[in-house]
């Protein structure tokens, strides 16, 4: 016999109509796939809510509403939304019969639904059997709270200005923002030495960076980039990378990409600095990783210009800001990824270590950090390519390099050259991608060939 | 060869037994509780003398291991049996410290470790203290060798000096050319014996093996067993063995310590136990456990004086055997002759055991 037909505990689960119920469990039970409801019906989505079931419910709920409002709108506001008519019938008799088709649906998904959840209740009595009469008026009160405002709001083409728009309180949010435009301007004039100091240090090591990158002879950084690529990541990315490193060439890309690597590299050496501590101490630290990771989330999808308009306030135009637009937006990766990699190294390997006498330095150092390696890479190149990413932003702050090229061909809509330079700044990440990739997967093939 | 280790084994058991003085570790009314109250709950406990199960609900809290007094001697296998939760690990993580306990002392060397601070601490582990785990916890990304010399580089012991002693470590392991491999790269078995080799590289008085065969199939198992006790047996360390498994536990152990419950039900050599069980619960254990070597004559014999099942033998062409025979020796005898075997304790016949005595001898059931 079937779970479907044990009697006493279907009578307690259905409470009434146990015979029907028993009879439609049955055959549901013998592959037939749907059976009609006729008290689900009738009673729609209400049944749905006295029989526990939410998920029918809430589907009947909105179909009809949906069904209830387009039947409405055609009937009652033709002016507004047809031009003849014979449209407004048409859309007026569709609406019934999409009602009357979520009805069936509902009628039709009724005895299995019901079937599910009372083998659900079978394996975890805690879940409630019989009918729910506290349900059913749950189920009328978000009847009553959801359908008359909304029919009322789309059956009528006027209505009051309150029920149209969230009633904004518009004079708070103007004080809200104006006294935040005043903390900036305040903290602008307050911590200038601070921020001078900053744009210097920044300054300092990009213009260096970028002198190595763009001053050192074209021959000679090339020879060296296909070299690292070599040693690192083989053949087939070396050719990779010399058919790259040829298109910026040829079509005169090479010293702005050179600018732009000076960039992204300055901008990642910077966000390793801050967040591989900042890292390790989110995976030690769970108050710490609680006060951060809100902050990371906020940096990483917050509009990019939203945060461009205050590095500006502090830090002038130019490459400093750029940088630093850059820092934010590629740090959260870094940091979130080395502390999940280190959460990641299994508790007793970090046991072993103590139960030999390791101090948490050393732990750190010798355990943690390389096992956490893996993530870390990941952290890295994710931190590279959004650097890269915002490279075309930081150019309309005045960062220059690639991004200076897509930015004043989408001022001029230039298209042809503004594809040519986002396809440079494309092959720049692609390169920078599959040689650090190749790092990862070479150093991998080196370990197994030992055996 | 076995037996002939086991037997060694026993024999200095006795030895060690006689010179109580000289105990190693000490846990002293250690008692271990997780959870959000942690004194508060273990107060209610002693006082109330709850069970795990209403601390569990009372407070959230387990009890781990609830008032274990054990004294373990220099040199000896203690091993610490107990079915999983029952506070085994816990007790064991004690010893160095890697577990603080609620309530109690822990005495090594005369030396309460509760008092040290986290260097000095770090030192004993390095130096005095091996670590064996059920998991081995091996570092992956090292080589076996470094992973051997991880303890000592910890220590800060020149790289020439930590690597030929691993390479020393290697060879009574019998991973001699292994050193380059990765643990990923060696069988269950393999990983198990760089993890002994790692816990013998400081040379530390002390071992402490966390269920080191568990996680092996029972063949590995065995062969590992006999390569730990020809090993124990040549480097003597005083020996701390979790194991939930009862054979294992007499196959190794000088002594034996029962838990349940997080606490220590009973403690005593194998035959002790097998002789004598404490409980219902830990006669239920010793009940498959096979009696053929742990027990002697004198087990199972019928005194002479009582000389009831000697009516009608010639007792001249009877077989004989010596009282301290194991029951392997009896059977060897029996299976020769229908007639009883008599006993003798220096060249006085002290005993008699028929077959029946011995029959139910093997399968531990008293004669009826």
């Amino acid at each position: 016999m079937t779970v479907a037909t044990d009697t006493p505990a279907l009578e307690r689960f259905v409470e009434y109509n146990a015979t029907y119920y028993s009879r439609a469990f049955h055959h549901l039970s013998q592959h037939r796939l749907l059976s009609l409801n006729l008290a689900a019906l009738f009673g729609g989505p209400l049944w749905a809510a006295a029989r526990r079931l939410w998920g029918l419910f809430w589907f009947g709920l909105f179909g009809e509403l949906l069904a209830i409002i387009l039947a409405g709108r055609a009937w009652l506001l033709p002016e507004a939304e047809f031009q003849s008519t014979e449209g407004h019938r048409s859309t007026f008799i569709a609406a019934l019969c999409l009602f009357v088709v979520v009805r069936l649906i509902e009628a039709l998904l009724a005895n299995t639904a019901y079937l599910r959840r009372y083998e659900q209740w079978r394996i975890d009595n805690s879940i409630g059997a019989g009918f729910g009469g506290r349900h059913l008026l749950a189920g009328v009160g978000l009847l009553l709270a959801i359908y008359p405002l909304t029919i009322y709001r789309f059956w009528n083409a006027q209505i009051p200005a309150e029920l149209a728009a969230f009633p904004a309180a518009k004079g708070f949010a103007k004080a809200t923002a104006n006294s935040i435009s005043a903390l900036f301007d305040w903290m602008t004039i307050k911590f200038e030495a601070f921020f001078d100091a900053v744009t210097a240090v920044i300054r300092l090591i990009l213009n260096h960076i970028d002198l190595i990158f763009v001053t050192t002879p074209w021959p000679v950084t090339a020879f060296l980039i296909l070299l690292i690529a070599w040693r690192l990541a083989g053949w087939r990315v070396t050719v990779f990378t010399l058919a790259s490193l040829s298109y910026l060439g040829l079509f005169g890309f090479w010293e702005k990409s050179m600018s732009t690597l000076a960039l992204v590299v300055t901008s990642v050496a910077i966000v390793l600095v801050l967040a591989l501590p900042l890292g390790i101490w989110c995976a030690k630290s769970r108050r710490m990783e609680s006060i951060l990771y809100p902050v990371l989330d906020a940096m990483q999808t917050l509009p990019t210009f939203v945060y461009l308009i205050p590095a500006i306030a502090f830090f002038s135009i130019g490459k400093t800001p750029g940088v630093i637009a850059t820092i934010i937006f590629a740090m959260p990766p870094m940091i979130k990824l080395t502390a999940l990699g280190i959460r990641q190294v299994p508790s007793h390997i970090v046991e072993a270590a103590v139960a030999y006498g390791g101090s948490p330095t050393q732990i750190l150092f010798k355990v943690e950090l390389p096992l956490a390696k893996p993530a870390i890479m990941t952290g890295l190149n994710q931190t590279i390519m959004m650097s890269l990413s915002m490279v075309v932003i930081a150019a309309l702050i005045g960062a220059g390099g690639l991004g200076e090229d897509v930015t004043r061909a989408l001022q001029f809509l230039q298209k042809g050259q503004g594809i040519l330079a986002g396809l440079a700044i494309v092959l720049c990440a692609m390169v920078i991608d599959r040689v650090l990739q190749g790092v990862h997967t070479r150093s991998g093939r080196n370990r197994r060939d030992n055996m | 060869m076995l037996d002939q280790q086991l037997h060694h084994a026993r024999a200095s058991s006795d030895l060690v037994k006689h010179n109580v003085a000289d105990t190693v570790i000490e846990c002293r009314g250690v008692w271990k509780v997780f959870g959000p109250r942690p004194q508060e709950c273990l107060r209610c406990v002693q006082r109330e003398r709850l069970g795990q199960a209403e601390a569990l609900k009372r407070f959230d809290c387990v009890v781990a291991v609830a008032g274990v007094d054990v004294e373990i001697f220099r040199g000896e296998i203690f091993c610490i049996m107990g079915l999983s939760g029952s506070g085994k690990s816990t007790l064991v993580r004690h010893i160095n410290r890697l577990i603080e306990p609620t309530a109690g002392r822990i005495i090594v060397n005369t030396e309460d470790i509760s008092s040290k601070t986290a260097a000095e601490m770090r030192r004993l582990r390095a130096k005095k203290m091996g670590m064996v785990f059920q998991n081995m916890a091996l570092l992956p990304h090292r080589t076996v060798r470094d992973n051997i010399a991880f303890g000592l580089e910890l220590r800060g012991i020149p790289k020439e000096q930590r690597l030929s002693i691993a390479e020393e470590k290697l060879c009574l392991v019998r991973l001699q050319g292994f050193g380059n491999h990765y643990p990923d790269q060696l069988s269950g078995g393999m990983q198990q014996r760089v993890g002994l080799a790692r816990a013998l590289a400081a040379d530390p008085d002390i071992l402490l093996m966390d269920e080191p065969f568990s996680a092996l199939d029972p063949l590995i198992r065995r062969q590992l067993q006999d390569q730990f006790l020809e090993l124990a047996s040549r480097v003597r360390k005083t020996t701390v063995f979790i194991t939930h498994d009862l054979d294992e536990a007499i196959r190794l152990g000088d002594r034996i310590g029962i838990m349940r419950e997080g606490q220590v039900i009973q403690i005593g050599t194998p035959s002790q136990i097998v002789r004598n069980p404490k409980d219902s619960y830990v006669a239920d254990f010793v009940r498959g456990i096979s009696r053929l070597k742990l027990l002697a004559a004198a087990d199972i014999m019928e005194p002479m004086d009582s000389d009831v099942s000697l009516a009608g033998v010639d007792v001249q062409l009877c077989p004989r055997a010596r009282i301290d025979d194991d029951l392997n020796a009896l059977v060897d005898l029996a299976a020769d002759t229908d007639l009883p075997i008599i006993i003798a304790d220096d060249d006085r016949d002290v005993g008699v055991v028929t077959k029946r005595r011995l029959l139910r001898g093997i399968q531990g059931k008293p004669l009826t």
